[in-house]
């Protein structure tokens, strides 16, 4: 007998009832979530998904964006590892990440632990550790650039001139241009692996410090047995995002150092960059942004093996 | 219920009718004007603007000052998304890319007869380099020298002449590399701080280097063999004085490497050093107590190339991009823009040096003659595509010999074999 109803809705859903059209009965039930989804289904295929497949066309063609290009098939692909500038940057990339993400999580975890022991104004010093991300990086760096100085009353070279070192050339010196940056960027992210940290801190039970306690364990013994493996799921999370973050450094080396002194501390997206609309070599550019994203794939895919195995 | 139907057509119909109409009235040619600031453009040039619409009621013009940070990306983006400024203004080390993509508006096949009247106002030199592969795309309108400043308290202190400011001075045909050394050194006291001149090669254009190239006799590019030209006994030369500077006479702060020696002139403690045109207002605001004179680049050995005193300068152009659908007013503006009040108005505003003939330094600031009688030896930059990507290249190489980390040969060679390399793609 065929039901009718007043309400075209219903009168749908009513369809679905059918044992053909039983199949489709989950799918128009998550409609609606669907549509939540939607908006953002929409903006990560527009400026997400597009892009990266447009670079992937591009690093198969040779050319600007000025001039437009041409198909040269897997020539980038061939050309890139013999081209010395890019190893060099690929070899900067890799030794500033390896510096920056176990210095800022080794200075973020301390802090944490800091902050965490606080009895009062604790949220007052989260607000002030935040600051420096919230603040745009070109103040910031005309700041530092202030502060690495190189005459003996620069700033810093007059704090470690305290412990009797010399007068260093901060970002002058091909062997302290990349650690200067690590000192810069520490600081402006440092709040937010510091509050990350915090977070972590607080998903750990109390009840297990003071069962330690009672056994007789130490601070130190708490914090090795207790607070280090329960913070793995934080350090997964924040050395997997410390190396995607880093690994594309930019905004310091466009404005503190421009890629010297030499090259001393050009890194791949620096190197995208230029030759993106520097050099006119766009499909080159997308050749080593294409590379880039395979690398930190591999990485994140291998810290994620490392970091659960153990 | 008829009606209101009617009501809301009728006044559909109205709304649409004075739209209509306003157009109509309104009906101004608009021309996008984009600049990068040279410091008080925000302040100089809308009155010259507002002259202009007042001049040609018909046309509008849509100004943008903006930051050179960030150019290349903002032009690129803006002509590959075919909404290009109609008039944009472009130094000769930029320009020459967007030519070659077809991008810029051909003046000599747009405008020729008013090309061999324009011509006439201006010296070859800065006409010349309006034209690349036989076109002209551009009417010169700026340029930029760097000469030698000097101290006049520190060289006083020590007694010593203050470098020649004239060609006339007997003292000119003497200021060679020999002698600049020796009062470098002279003047030069690491113990307190105080360097016989504030150089660096950790700046990221080749200002302050190509000048040493020019002084050994010999210019940053062959162009009609689309090669570099530095790669002989001259550029080894170069790169071995400036080396030599550094790490020899020790005259240099911070081992040739300072981030920020403008400041280091300017704070008193070099005798000596390369200031730009434009540095001048910041000298006189900024730094008012500091005594200085400008003077003529020492003589290198290159005597038969710009007589051996080679020193960087540059220019800018206004061109047209080849979308504009404006071409007739876009002209319009750029002679409105090049006339010599006008220019000699932004000019003495922004302390550079308009190209016309008839433009003259400032004569409220001595300091601008030097730049003005240097003029016979600046070689000005070759024009090529790829000229900003040789610029890094060479600036890489420097970098490196000034560190040590490469012979002055062995880092000419690289960054000749990268140039070329470059240059041929």
């Amino acid at each position: 007998m065929v039901r009718t109803f007043q309400n075209p809705i219903r009168g749908s859903l009513e369809i679905l009832r059918w044992p053909k059209m039983r199949v489709y009965r989950g799918l128009a039930k998550s409609v609606k979530w669907y549509m939540f989804l939607l908006p953002y289904m929409l903006f990560y295929f527009i400026f997400l998904a597009v892009p990266i497949i447009w670079s992937l066309i591009l690093s198969f063609q040779k050319g600007g964006l000025l001039a437009g290009t041409t198909f040269v098939g897997p020539k980038n692909y061939q050309v890139v590892w013999h081209d010395k500038l890019f190893i060099t940057a690929l070899r900067n990339t890799a030794y500033y990440t390896i510096l920056v993400v176990p210095s800022a999580m080794f200075f973020s975890l301390f802090l944490a632990l800091l902050i965490n022991q606080m009895q009062r104004f604790q949220n007052f010093v989260k607000v002030c550790i935040f600051l420096p991300l919230l603040s745009s990086a070109v103040p910031l760096a005309i700041v530092w650039k202030a502060l690495f100085i190189p005459e003996r009353e620069g700033p810093l070279n007059y704090l470690v001139g305290l412990v009797g070192i010399p007068p260093q050339n901060w970002l002058g010196s091909p062997m302290l241009v990349i650690p200067s940056i690590v000192i810069f960027e520490i600081w402006r992210g440092y709040g937010f692996w510091t509050l990350v940290f915090l977070g972590g801190l607080g998903t750990i039970p109390q009840v297990l410090y003071e069962a330690a306690e009672v056994d007789g364990a130490s601070p130190w013994e708490s914090f090795l047995h207790i607070t280090l493996p329960l913070l793995r799921p934080t350090f997964l999370f924040l050395a997997v995002m410390g190396v995607i973050w880093n690994f594309q450094l930019f905004d310091a080396v466009y404005m503190l150092t421009y890629g010297g002194p030499g090259n001393a501390s050009y890194s791949i997206v620096w190197y995208v960059y230029r030759n993106a609309f520097h050099f006119e070599k766009l499909g080159y550019a997308a050749t080593m942004g294409i590379l880039l994203l395979f690398m930190i794939l591999i990485l994140t895919g291998l810290q994620r093996k490392f970091i659960e195995i153990r | 219920m008829i009606r209101w139907k009617k009501w809301i057509l009728l006044a559909l119909v109205v709304c649409v009718g004075v739209f209509i109409l306003g157009t109509i009235a309104n009906a101004k040619v608009t021309v996008t004007l984009w600049k990068a600031s040279h410091g008080a453009d925000p302040k100089i040039m809308p009155p010259i603007l507002k002259a202009f619409e007042e001049a040609n009621p018909d046309i509008k013009v849509d100004f943008l000052s903006h930051p050179w940070e960030g150019w290349d990306e903002r032009y690129t983006m803006a002509f590959v998304a075919e909404t290009p400024p109609d008039v944009s203004y472009m130094p000769d080390e930029f320009w020459p890319k967007f030519a070659v993509a077809g991008l810029l508006a051909k003046f000599d096949e747009l405008f020729p007869e008013d090309l061999d009247v324009m011509k006439k106002d201006y010296p070859d030199a800065f006409w010349r380099l309006t034209k690349f592969r036989g076109h002209q795309y551009g009417v010169p309108y700026l340029w930029v020298a760097i000469v030698l400043f000097y101290n006049e308290d520190i060289f006083d202190k020590a007694g010593l002449t203050y470098p020649p400011s004239d060609t006339k001075d007997p003292y000119f045909p003497k200021w060679t590399w020999d002698e600049f050394v020796r009062v470098a050194k002279a003047l030069t006291n690491p113990d307190k701080d105080q360097w016989g001149y504030a150089w660096s090669a950790a700046f990221r254009d080749p200002n302050y280097l190509y000048p040493f190239f020019y002084q050994a006799g010999t210019d940053v590019l062959d162009i009609e063999k689309n090669r570099a030209a530095f790669d002989g006994p001259e550029g080894i030369k170069a790169f071995q004085f400036m080396v030599d500077l550094v790490h020899k006479y020790k005259v240099v702060p911070a081992d040739g490497m300072h981030p920020r020696f403008h400041e280091v002139f300017y704070e008193g403690k070099a005798a000596m050093g390369p200031v730009e045109s434009y540095s001048v207002v910041v000298i006189r605001t900024q730094y008012p107590e500091l005594k200085v004179g400008a003077a003529f680049n020492p003589q290198g050995p290159g005597v038969d190339f710009h007589s051996g005193r080679g020193g960087f300068g540059n220019s800018g152009y206004w061109v047209m991009a080849k979308a504009c659908e404006n071409k007739d007013a876009a002209w319009k503006l750029i002679n409105w823009l090049t006339t010599k009040e006008n220019g000699q108005t932004f000019c003495d505003g922004v302390g550079l040096f308009g190209c016309r003939n008839d433009f003259g330094p400032d004569p409220k600031e001595p300091l601008y003659k030097v730049f003005w009688d240097s003029t016979p030896f600046l070689p000005g930059y070759p024009l090529h595509p790829r000229l900003r990507q040789a610029h890094s290249l060479i600036m890489a190489e420097a970098q490196e010999a000034v560190l040590l980390e490469k012979t002055p040969d062995q880092a000419i060679k690289d960054a000749a074999a990268a140039v070329n390399a470059a240059l041929q793609e």
